[in-house]
């Protein structure tokens, strides 16, 4: 089971939400809840990404309902950044975000649909040019950190997250790679803006990995 | 017209016995995508039940039809905690028709595996007439939508037959206040702790399409298990 450990923490806290009586969990009412758009006849939240039949499975992602992007990405490069080895076209995860935010596929081509006509637009149009965006699916591991010297050992150091006494690795990573989901939390369990995983208050969240 | 009253009193004999206790407050299966009936084929439940010589090699009370024989590829995840197994009995039942698969002798009428195939019948169904092929084939021939044909490749479809997780293998599921039943008739129901087809869908009660148990609107049907 891949499951973060963060999760046991953070549903343990949506469980006790639940008990005291608040309907959903924290997706609904979040910028990710599209119930009451107009192009979103369902009224329903889940099914802009996800449907119980004739998923595309192909995607990695679970029951997954949304056209994928099939755009080519410009990939982050520096010559201070020691990833470079591991980093390629975004992978896994990520793909299902961009499938969005790079503003080829529209909002609402899920289920059939592929001619949709909301696109992400402003802050949240990250694009197909990555160069400018913190780097994605590259391998974070103890080597990289030893490498750079500025990144503490993902697999010893804990993740801080609300509840979690894991580490980085286990929280934040998929298979040691560092993916959107490192940082943010497509279904806003934690409820902090820009559905982050934790909060980013004195830098926080970029100072869990960052040795600055 | 003895054969007629005959009729009449075996469906509401049938009716009495499969109809839930509530079905004056909730939906009926009569008029429903499942009622299969037409002009020439009156009875409504026979397509599933019968009152006498049921298939009980099925899980289905009084089943009328053979099981399916198909052999199924279950979904897998890297995300789950549980893992599906081969479709439950009770599953069976749905995925006797809703699998989509025809035996060799689709042709004729006999075959037990046969989606055309009732084990009783008073008389034999009407399976040549427009009226009848319409209410399963209704993308050819009325233009409504297709009946919902999952095949024998279920990776793509929810998980089913697999245990409810409890916090400890999965935390981002809500607890049910029943173990065994989950949350009850007419809500997610589960079937000895295990989702099923049934979990969901409610195969008397159209009035919540598809078929559903409770409302989807906002998702709360997706949000009665998932805590997201």
């Amino acid at each position: 089971m891949n499951i973060p450990k963060r999760t046991i923490a953070i549903a343990a806290g949506v469980a006790a939400a639940f008990m005291a009586g608040v309907a959903n969990g924290a997706i609904t009412g979040s910028e990710h809840d599209f119930s009451g758009e107009t192009w979103n006849a369902s009224g329903e939240i889940c099914v802009v990404c996800h449907t119980p039949h004739n998923a595309i499975t192909a995607a990695d992602a679970p029951l997954w309902n949304h056209e994928t992007t099939v755009a080519s990405f410009d990939v982050y490069a520096s010559g201070t950044f020691d990833g470079s080895a591991s980093i390629g076209q975004p992978a896994g995860s990520s793909i299902m975000c961009l499938s969005c935010h790079d503003g080829t596929v529209a909002v609402d081509n899920f289920g059939a649909k592929t001619n949709g006509s909301e696109f992400v637009t402003g802050d949240h149009l990250i694009g197909t040019d990555l160069r400018n965006d913190h780097p994605i699916s590259f391998t974070y591991d103890s080597t990289l950190a030893s490498t750079d010297g500025s990144l503490y050992d993902p697999t010893t150091t804990v993740s801080g997250i609300a509840g979690s006494t894991a580490t980085i690795d286990a929280d934040m990573l998929i298979s040691g790679r560092m993916q959107c989901s490192s940082c943010h939390d497509v279904h806003d369990s934690a409820g902090i803006p820009e559905l982050l995983v934790k909060s980013n208050a004195a830098s926080g969240l970029c100072l869990t990995c960052h040795n600055k | 017209m003895t054969v007629h009253i005959e009729r009449r009193i075996l469906s509401a004999v049938i009716l009495g016995l499969f109809i839930h206790p509530s079905a004056g407050l909730a939906g009926t299966v009569v008029g429903s995508r499942h009622d299969l009936s037409s002009a020439t084929s009156p009875e409504v439940c026979v397509w599933c039940h019968t009152t006498h010589n049921a298939n009980t090699t099925t899980d289905g009370p009084l089943w009328n039809r053979s099981r399916t024989t198909a052999v199924f590829d279950v979904y897998s995840s890297s995300t789950m905690g549980t893992n599906p197994g081969i479709p439950s009995a009770e599953s069976l039942l749905c995925l006797g028709c809703h699998d989509g698969v025809l035996s060799p002798d689709q042709a004729g009428y006999a075959g037990n595996n046969n989606k055309h195939s009732v084990l009783n019948y008073h008389g034999s169904p009407d399976t040549t007439s427009y009226q009848n092929c319409e209410r399963c084939h209704s993308d050819l021939y009325s233009g409504r939508p297709r009946t919902l044909v999952l095949g024998t490749n279920l990776g793509d479809d929810h998980p089913i037959s697999m245990n409810y997780p409890t916090p400890a293998e999965d935390p981002d599921f809500n607890t049910p206040p029943d173990p065994q039943n989950g949350w009850g008739e007419h809500n997610i129901r589960l079937v000895n702790g295990r989702v099923e087809c049934v979990s969901c869908h409610d195969v008397h009660n159209p009035d919540i399409p598809p078929f559903l148990n409770v409302s989807n609107s906002g998702s709360a049907l997706c949000f009665t298990c998932h805590a997201k």
